[in-house]
């Protein structure tokens, strides 16, 4: 029982305790504070990451608890990003707090509570530890997303997310319990060795897809993807965007260890199967994403064509594949959070997120228009936008593997994409104004704008170095 | 990074103006323009530089500045140019000065409007002076989103349709592009991998691809950048997008960045996919003929002037494409240099109708009529356009056009015999479409602007002042001079054409091009 491969993830878990103690010896009115308390905190969790005792020198990196467990780059790469996220979600979460109503001390620990999942599932390696990991990111988040109790949209959202992930995390232990009855075993590594000297038996077949079915809600890919419009909408802003870029990836990183770990013997199969899903989540995200006014229903649907995109380049199979898909999560986390925080700002002044509200946005909030406009740019790939490179390196492995239909619906997808992102900034950029009185915003708010911003610009031009550790992260995964 | 290397000079100093020009306060708008002026004339200063020092002796890459940018995928920041870039760099710099010095009329949001000018100079110097083909496409796309919201805020008339359409269009081609130059890379195996146009270059001289990949990759290349340059049928963005946008974007549009697809055609396509171009010339043929003739005949239809300049750039393209299609070493010097001359010429042309919208309030050639009278100066100078237009002798279309048209002649197989004569037919359709068509059209449009009575309404219209006067003066000296002594520009490309002709008579013996 080596306890130091958990030690990022017992800190992080440590710093929510710290938050939710903290709170009772603040003043209600500074409490909303704690979130930077916290943000400042996880950021030095991430700086530790980085010594050299974490990734070198053997004792965290490896796997441990029987083999539960993988500490691997991939998993260090994963962890980061969901530090990363979670701090800027903080953030973004303070400048938010005055429409929370309460208990912000609580709010703060479950983004913290919940990052300590996303955490657990990066180092996944046995499918026992996959349910007690995702049901800790999806427990926080039932509390998350309904947080704003008095909005029948928050309360609407929240029962619809609880009833669907209580399904999906039933498909999932169901679909474990078939494997543990046929194979004998939980760990990945033990139903490899099973499938490569069986031929898979149609119970095992029907619980690796109740597995993979119970993935693709966290995904939110086609079939699953009913619940993501109305949550999305529903839900706080920062619950939205961490739903967006948190769940995603934790979703992700599962699906690749499953994939690549557990079943890499059936390869064949799943890559038909998920290329399938890439495709449908890719046509119905983009074509459902056209006739929406509401901009943050319109980013719902776009997750959906973007979870397709980035299965497209799980469906390539290949360590570039994988890679394309790592950096094309790190690039549509600072993407997400930049839209996201916009519209946070925006939360306290405009009515609704309908996108009539966001006509002459240019002329009252220079800064918001400009930051909306990046990050739009960037989800529909425009260079020099992170996003544009993340879809580059997707395209480039499913081109590298022939899958010409899928490189047709991607392309369709792609040019669909840009004609709804785009309505957003004509609204934003020549629609007049309904008032005009400038819309204030906050300096933290300000530096978040400016730093999301950054990163996605500074990772679209400067693309070597993530890449580069994607790659190898995903060389470790792909032997 | 080399920040002295001349190339990269031409391409930050825009990007590093527009940057400052962002902690502007906005109501400063004199001085932000001036600033404006001012980086776009050290980069014309720059670009002019770079022609002039470019040793016009030495065939390969010149002013080279390499840094690796993404390891993995051999991809780096790599400029340098060849005869053929240097030309278009300096056709870049011209008209991004002559296009940031007429932005007068732009009267509200001056800092966006000039930032965006600047970035979309920035990303065409870019795209000419990349040797990278991962940045000379990144550099395209900068360019675009500009394009987009300069239309949609400053346009006039059906100005949100027009800005979708042009970008869906140019986004929809340069993305089936992005999918042949992907598609190309990862042609090689996997060991010799690389995104390094003048390594490419090598490899393919002595391992050239198969032939039925060069014939799957080249029409992604030809339909995705033909739709860049308005190659029939995916034309339509064109004169709507033209007609709509401020006059400086549909300068600078018209002017240079459609000469993207072109380029990336003679310089990526042409020496990488010999065969596949060989190959494929029959389809383009017919559509660049149609480019000529469909296009010219459309413009003869037209009752708005931005319009019938958007339709007959349409049909300049078409000469373009003939020289690139004609296989021949004059064939594809002549592309090059239509390509600067209708560069120069579309940029004056919409520049002046932006004059005239500005004094009129209208396009409509049934509406204008007798300015030259009001306007001596500006007339004279559409007159002269027109006449540039019409590939008259004496400006710079005309040798091009007519090396275009030697170089057709030249072609192997599109004889034809008519009576007891041989004449190639192609030559004849393009001579019939520009010379006849692009007169009829061009002509009869002058005539109701510029001549005839005038109407009492037009009657207290101002000419141009001096400063109004200088980039359509600036134009029209570069297009006579050009016209009149096209051996500089000339010299400068021959090396860089011959290269590519050489690469494919080494790579098809059998259908040997002639000199």
């Amino acid at each position: 029982m080596n306890f130091s491969l958990l030690k990022l993830e017992m800190a992080t878990c440590g710093l929510a305790m710290l938050v939710l103690m903290l709170e009772v010896f603040v003043q209600r009115r500074d409490r909303r504070f704690l979130g930077y308390v916290g943000a400042a905190g996880l950021l030095a969790i991430l700086a530790w990451s980085y010594c050299p005792s974490v990734t070198a020198g053997g004792f965290t990196v490896g796997s441990g608890f029987g083999g539960m467990w993988v500490n691997d780059l991939m998993a260090l790469y994963f962890k980061r990003l969901f530090l990363v996220g979670t701090a800027l979600v903080l953030v973004m979460s303070v400048g938010f707090a005055r429409q929370l109503e309460g208990g912000v001390g609580e709010f703060f620990a479950l983004l913290m509570f919940a990052c300590t999942g996303m955490m657990l599932t990066a180092s996944v390696n046995d499918f026992l530890m996959l349910f007690v990991a995702l049901e800790t990111v999806t427990m926080s988040f039932y509390i998350l997303v309904a947080w704003l109790r008095r909005q029948q949209q928050s309360l609407e959202a929240g029962v619809k997310y609880l009833i669907l992930g209580a399904l999906a995390s039933a498909f999932l232990v169901y679909g474990i319990t078939f494997i543990y009855g046929t194979t004998g075993t939980t760990g990945f590594a033990g139903v490899a060795a099973f499938l490569k000297a069986n031929a898979a038996s149609a119970p095992l077949k029907i619980g690796l897809l109740l597995v993979l079915a119970g993935l693709g809600f966290k995904i939110a890919t086609v079939p699953f993807q009913a619940w993501v419009p109305d949550v999305y909408q529903g839900a706080p802003t920062p619950v939205t965007a961490f739903l967006a870029v948190g769940s995603k990836a934790a979703g992700f990183v599962l699906l690749l260890r499953v994939l690549f770990d557990a079943l890499l013997p059936l390869k064949p199969t799943w890559v038909l199967l998920i290329g399938a899903l890439a495709g449908l989540s890719v046509l119905y995200g983009n074509l459902a994403a056209m006739p929406q006014r509401n901009v943050k229903r319109l980013l719902g649907y776009s997750s959906i064509s973007h979870a397709g995109f980035l299965l497209l380049g799980v469906a390539a199979a290949d360590s570039f594949g994988v890679s394309a898909v790592l950096f094309y999560l790190f690039a549509y986390l600072f993407t997400n959070l930049c839209a996201f925080t916009v519209i946070s700002c925006l939360a306290g002044t405009l009515a609704d997120d309908e996108r009539e509200n966001y006509a002459g946005l240019a002329q009252r909030s220079p800064l918001l228009a400009a930051a909306m406009t990046v990050a739009l740019a960037s989800l529909a790939g425009v260079p020099p936008m992170a996003g544009f490179f993340a879809k580059f390196l997707i395209f480039a492995a499913i081109i590298g593997q022939a899958k010409w239909c899928l490189v047709i619906i991607g392309a369709i997808g792609v040019v669909v994409s840009l004609y709804y992102y785009l309505g957003v900034v004509k609204a934003m950029y020549w629609q007049e104004p309904r008032e005009t009185a400038a819309i204030p915003v906050s300096w933290p708010m300000k530096a978040l704008l400016w730093v999301t911003m950054l990163a996605v610009v500074g990772i679209g031009v400067f693309q070597g170095a993530l890449a580069q550790r994607a790659l190898e992260a995903a060389k470790e995964l792909i032997k | 990074m080399d920040f002295l290397n001349i190339l990269n000079g031409t391409i930050l100093t825009p990007l590093v103006f527009a940057a400052g020009l962002c902690f502007m306060p906005a109501r400063k708008w004199l001085a932000i323009r001036w600033l404006a002026i001012l980086g776009a004339f050290i980069t014309v200063v720059l670009s002019g530089l770079a022609f002039a020092w470019f040793n016009i002796n030495d065939p390969g890459f010149q002013f080279v500045n390499r840094v690796t940018w993404v390891e993995s995928l051999d991809m780096s920041w790599h400029v340098g140019a060849d005869g053929i870039s240097v030309v278009m760099v300096l056709l870049t710099g011209i008209v991004g000065f002559a296009a940031t010095l007429v932005s007068w009329d732009i009267t509200s949001r001056q800092k966006e409007f000039y930032v965006l000018l600047l970035i979309m100079i920035a990303g065409a110097m870019g795209m000419f002076a990349s040797l990278d083909i991962f940045f000379i496409y990144f550099f395209h796309e900068l360019a675009l989103i500009p394009t987009f919201l300069m239309i949609g805020i400053w346009g006039s008339g059906k100005r949100e349709y027009a800005a979708m359409k042009t970008t869906l269009y140019l986004s929809a081609g340069a993305f089936v592009a992005l999918i042949g130059l992907i598609a190309l890379y990862l042609a090689l195996p996997a060991a010799d991998r690389t995104f390094n146009l003048p390594t490419l270059l090598d490899y393919a001289r002595q391992h050239p691809l198969a032939a039925n990949v060069q014939r799957f990759i080249y029409p992604f290349l030809l339909f995705g950048l033909g739709t860049l340059v308005s190659l029939v049928p995916f034309h339509t963005w064109a004169p709507i997008g033209y007609a709509c946008a401020p006059t400086a974007t549909a300068m600078f549009h018209a002017g240079v960045l459609k000469k993207f697809g072109l380029y990336a055609l003679i310089r990526i396509a042409l020496p990488l996919l010999p065969v596949g171009a060989h190959d494929w010339n029959g389809v383009l043929l017919v559509l660049l003929l149609c480019n000529i003739v469909y296009g010219g005949l459309v413009a003869m239809r037209q009752k708005d002037f931005n319009y019938l300049l958007g339709y007959s750039s349409v049909a300049h393209m078409g000469f373009a494409f003939l020289g690139i299609a004609s296989f021949t070493f004059i064939g594809l010097t002549g592309a090059v240099l239509v390509m600067f001359a209708h560069g120069i010429m579309a940029a004056l042309a919409f520049g002046l109708s932006g004059y005239f919208f500005a004094q009129t309030g209208t396009r409509e050639i049934k509406e204008l009529g007798g300015l030259c009278r009001p306007l001596p100066f500006v007339g004279t100078l559409l007159v002269m356009t027109a006449f540039a237009s019409v590939g008259l002798p004496g400006f710079a279309n005309f040798p091009g056009e007519l090396m275009v048209l030697f170089g057709a002649w030249q072609a192997p197989g599109w004889h034809a015999k008519i009576g007891a004569a041989t004449v190639s037919w192609p030559v004849l359709l393009a001579l019939w479409g520009g010379a006849v068509i692009g007169a009829v059209y061009m002509l009869r449009a002058i005539r109701n602007i510029c001549f005839g009575p005038t109407p009492a309404k037009w009657q207290s219209l101002v000419d141009a002042n001096i400063f109004a006067r200088v980039p359509y003066v600036f134009l029209l000296v570069v297009l006579i001079w050009v016209g009149c002594y096209p051996k500089p520009l000339v010299e400068a490309i021959k090396p860089a054409t011959g290269q590519i002709i050489t690469a494919i008579e080494k790579a098809m013996p059998a259908v040997a091009p002639k000199r």
